[in-house]
């Protein structure tokens, strides 16, 4: 030891030269002078006390407790490249060395490579780490590198196709770390070439290929059995090579300003879907990994891809376990991806934000992916940060807030007789609310499982905006009061505000059932807080809306009297109003019964509250409702007044078990009749009125006495609809 | 060139190792891990069984200045090499040589 300590010290030396040597030309390379200490270090430590740490004053346990443990096969990553028996070899390496091809590739082998690909990029669709996906295939690492011309360009194609969809999901910025990882650790995405310059190079492989096809087709006709197997196999690349071209024009199709590639895009998707079931039959023409050890971090793979080529580039945190999806998965993903995309092409059909938010709203219901949620976003508000790119936001919102309510102050009949300083004020209100309005759709666009804690904050954005839109409309009153105090005006800015207060918190309160955050014997006040006061708001408030508008045209017409051939428009409009209306009311009743037969459970003890040690139901109820304490309309009911109302001590006489079954039983036949009045019901309207009519039987046979003795506790199945349940005895 | 440290230790026998340790502190040190890495960052904590803590670490696969190209590091940050991984502890003597 002593004598390599000493070498050690004449090899710093003289390395401290070398560098001092190198200055002028290297930028700054640390110069060490190294010592061996081995021996003295470890005689020095014996000095030392059990559990007693040598440290300045400024380092502690704290920050010792933070640091990452070398040699421990969970925390350190790097372990790994040195764990594995076989050699990691990047693709210069490996293509020096004869194990990696670069020319001449068969078809079986391109198509192995593709299909991999694939299910690597799929994979880290789903939120892992481009390093350990895909970038295990060491093709991407450096394509120019590649002289076969259709790998080649693949591999710049799918560059481009993960660039393409790294940028829209960062633009869009609705994903959290479970959703997405962003750091592309320097790998080049091919930005030395254009889009276009690619598939034009895709196109002419697909040419060459189609020549390739047409030829062998010839020998397969001249009865040439090894040329059938070829044609197939070629004929499968080419299709791979057209599906990858699809994907990377759609992507640039969806990538245009002012959304005007999305009719494009809408084609080319139906174009890339005929791909899909050609692919998949011909998965298994593709080369196969051989059998290799497997270990967490490895496993065996084909030509050009190894799973430990990064590892040195991950992050010092606990290394993730990838698992790359199998090749069907990964077109099957794809697949859904598309369709997914397709959906969510409707928001362009939207007019105002009340539609836009509908759209938003279904397709979030769906738990769609990143990619999709992000193109849905960006469909939406472009980094122009104009809706569809084209209009202004403060624009497209007055508009929105003339469909719902038409101020009259925004009444384009109306704009003579305004002030400028009414006009000021009713501006920046609508500039207040751009904010606010475009958050509530972007916490539509993340994940459903973050949503609710976003929706909770967003309250706060909307109380403020409230009050601006209540001082608002008390200002119009005012001057209205001045000018004509026969027409009143009612809070329309306010009602406006109040429509997105509601849903917000609706979305709030059913996300803990989607979460499954509520137990059983809390579901009594939830649903008595969703069907007393929220659905009953949100019904006043629309209804309230409506009649605004009505009032407005009526007041128009009399003033104006010789106008007509709107009707339609108006006819339109006010049957969208009327299903709103009609399904707002029958989700009330729903949750009126749900309440009614949690009551009745309770009553007949077959639903019962444990008994608490540290833990009160008032608390409980706190809590859940914790972020309505800052609304002021709908105002936050305390527990204590919900007790008030609720308690069965205000009827005259006690009501049964069985009353409140049939009070259910009620409501849920009024829910069933009400979703059934509603014309093209939608798949989900039809689950709904099953689960009601389910409900319905089972609160009739339990009103009858039906398992009246028996103590099991009821079971809520929520299979078929995340928010309302088929109640079981 | 000044004495090396080692002899500097050796010839004062006052010194204990407690007080030696203490001058290594905050020093840049180089550690030779039972699987070959190199761990270069800044000493900051040890125990009894030479637990060692480095700070703003960067790991090697093969020691640097050692022939072949000078290899991208890995950066670390905090990391904690046990004891028993230590194949051998090196200390950069060129500053603050004068404490000594």
């Amino acid at each position: 030891m002593s004598q390599e300590s000493s070498s050690n010290v004449q090899d710093g030396v003289q390395q401290s030269k070398d560098c001092s040597r190198d200055d002028k030309t290297a930028l700054y390379i640390p110069k060490y002078n190294w010592e061996c200490i081995t021996d003295v270090f470890v005689e020095a430590c014996k000095d030392l006390e059990l559990g007693e740490l040598l440290h300045d004053s400024t380092f502690g346990l704290f920050e010792a407790m933070s640091a990452i443990e070398m040699m421990d096969e969970k925390m350190d990553a790097g372990m790994m490249c040195n764990q594995t028996k076989r050699p990691v070899l990047d693709l210069h390496t490996s293509v020096d060395t004869g194990l990696v091809k670069v020319t001449g590739l068969t078809y079986p082998e391109l198509i192995g490579i593709m299909d991999s690909s694939l299910s690597c990029m799929v994979t880290w669709l789903e939120g892992h780490s481009l390093a350990q996906t895909v970038f295990t295939n060491l093709y991407l690492h450096d394509p120019h590198k590649v002289e076969d011309k259709p790998l080649r360009t693949f591999c710049l194609c799918k560059l481009k196709i993960v660039d393409l969809l790294r940028d829209r999901i960062n633009k869009a910025g609705v994903y959290e770390e479970e959703d997405f990882q962003p750091l592309t650790y320097g790998f080049k995405m091919g930005g030395d070439l254009t889009d276009v310059k690619v598939i034009s190079t895709m196109k002419e492989v697909e040419e060459d290929l189609n020549r390739a096809l047409r030829h062998l087709k010839g020998q397969v006709q001249e009865g040439n059995a090894e040329s059938t197997i070829e044609y197939q196999q070629c004929g499968a690349v080419c299709t791979r090579v057209k599906f990858f071209k699809g994907l990377l024009s759609m992507l640039v199709a969806l990538s245009k300003d002012k959304c005007e590639g999305v009719p494009q895009a809408k084609k080319l998707i139906s174009q890339i879907l005929e791909f899909i079931e050609p692919i998949r039959s011909t998965i298994s023409l593709g080369i196969v990994p051989e059998d290799r050890e497997i270990t967490k971090n490895d496993y065996p793979t084909i030509m050009g891809f190894d799973p430990l080529i990064n590892q040195r580039l991950l992050p010092p945190t606990f290394p993730r376990y990838t698992v790359i999806h199998t090749r069907e998965g990964a077109i099957s993903y794809v697949k859904k991806l598309l369709h997914r995309i397709d959906t969510a092409t409707a928001v362009l059909n939207a007019s105002n934000i009340q539609e836009v938010f509908e759209v938003f709203r279904e397709f979030s219901d769906t738990s769609p992916c990143v990619v999709s949620r992000s193109i849905l976003q960006l469909m939406f508000l472009p980094p122009s940060r104009k809706v569809f790119g084209v209009h202004t936001l403060t624009d497209f919102l007055k508009d929105s807030v003339r469909a719902f309510v038409m101020p009259p102050v925004l009444s384009p009949k109306a704009h003579t007789s305004i002030s400028v300083e009414v006009k000021q004020y009713v501006d920046s209100l609508m500039t207040r609310a751009v904010r606010p309005i475009c958050t509530v759709l972007q916490v539509l666009g993340h994940n459903r499982a973050r949503q609710r804690d976003k929706w909770a904050h967003l309250l706060d954005d909307l109380v403020t905006l409230q009050d601006e839109a209540d001082k608002v409309d008390g200002y119009l009153h005012q001057v209205q009061m001045k000018a004509d105090p026969s027409h009143q005006l009612g809070s329309s800015f306010g009602t406006w505000v109040l429509y997105y207060t509601i849903h917000v918190m609706l979305a709030y309160t059913l996300s803990g059932f989607e979460l499954e955050l509520y137990a059983p014997y809390e579901y009594h006040y939830v649903y008595w807080y969703l069907y007393e006061l929220l659905y009953s708001w949100m019904y006043s408030t629309i209804q309230r809306a409506e009649s605004f508008v009505i009032e407005h045209e009526a007041y128009i017409e009399s003033s104006h009297s010789k106008k007509g051939g709107k009707k339609a428009k108006k006819k339109k409009r006010s049957k969208a109003v009327q299903r709103e209306l009609v399904i707002c009311q029958a989700q009330q009743n729903m949750f009126g019964g749900y309440y009614k037969a949690v009551v009745g459970l309770k009553l007949g003890n077959k639903l019962k509250e444990p008994n608490f040690e540290f833990d009160r139901e008032e608390v409980r109820y706190s809590h859940r409702f914790a972020p309505f304490g800052n609304v002021s309309t709908p105002p936050l009911v305390p527990y204590s007044q919900y007790k008030e109302i609720t308690g069965l001590h205000r009827y005259s006489a006690q009501p049964s078990a069985s009353d409140m079954y049939s009070a259910a039983c009620k409501y849920f036949h009024q829910a069933k009749t009400l979703f059934e009045s509603v014309q093209n019901p939608s798949e989900e309207i039809t689950t709904v009125i099953r689960i009601a009519k389910m409900n319905f039987v089972l609160m009739k046979l339990l009103s009858g006495g039906h398992k009246e003795d028996s103590k099991d506790p009821p079971e809520f199945d929520f299979s078929q609809h995340k928010l309302y349940p088929v109640i079981k005895v | 060139m000044n004495k090396s440290l080692k002899e500097n230790f050796l010839s004062s026998g006052a010194c204990t190792g407690k007080e030696l340790l203490q001058s290594w502190l905050n020093k840049s040190m180089k550690i030779k891990m039972t699987d070959g890495r190199t761990l270069i960052g800044l000493f900051l904590c040890t125990d009894k069984d030479r637990n060692v803590i480095l700070g703003s670490c960067e790991e090697y696969l093969k020691p640097p200045g050692e022939g072949g190209k000078k290899e991208e590091p890995r950066i670390l940050g905090l990391a904690m090499v046990p004891g028993h991984h230590i194949v051998s502890i090196q200390v950069d003597a060129l500053r603050d040589v004068k404490l000594l």
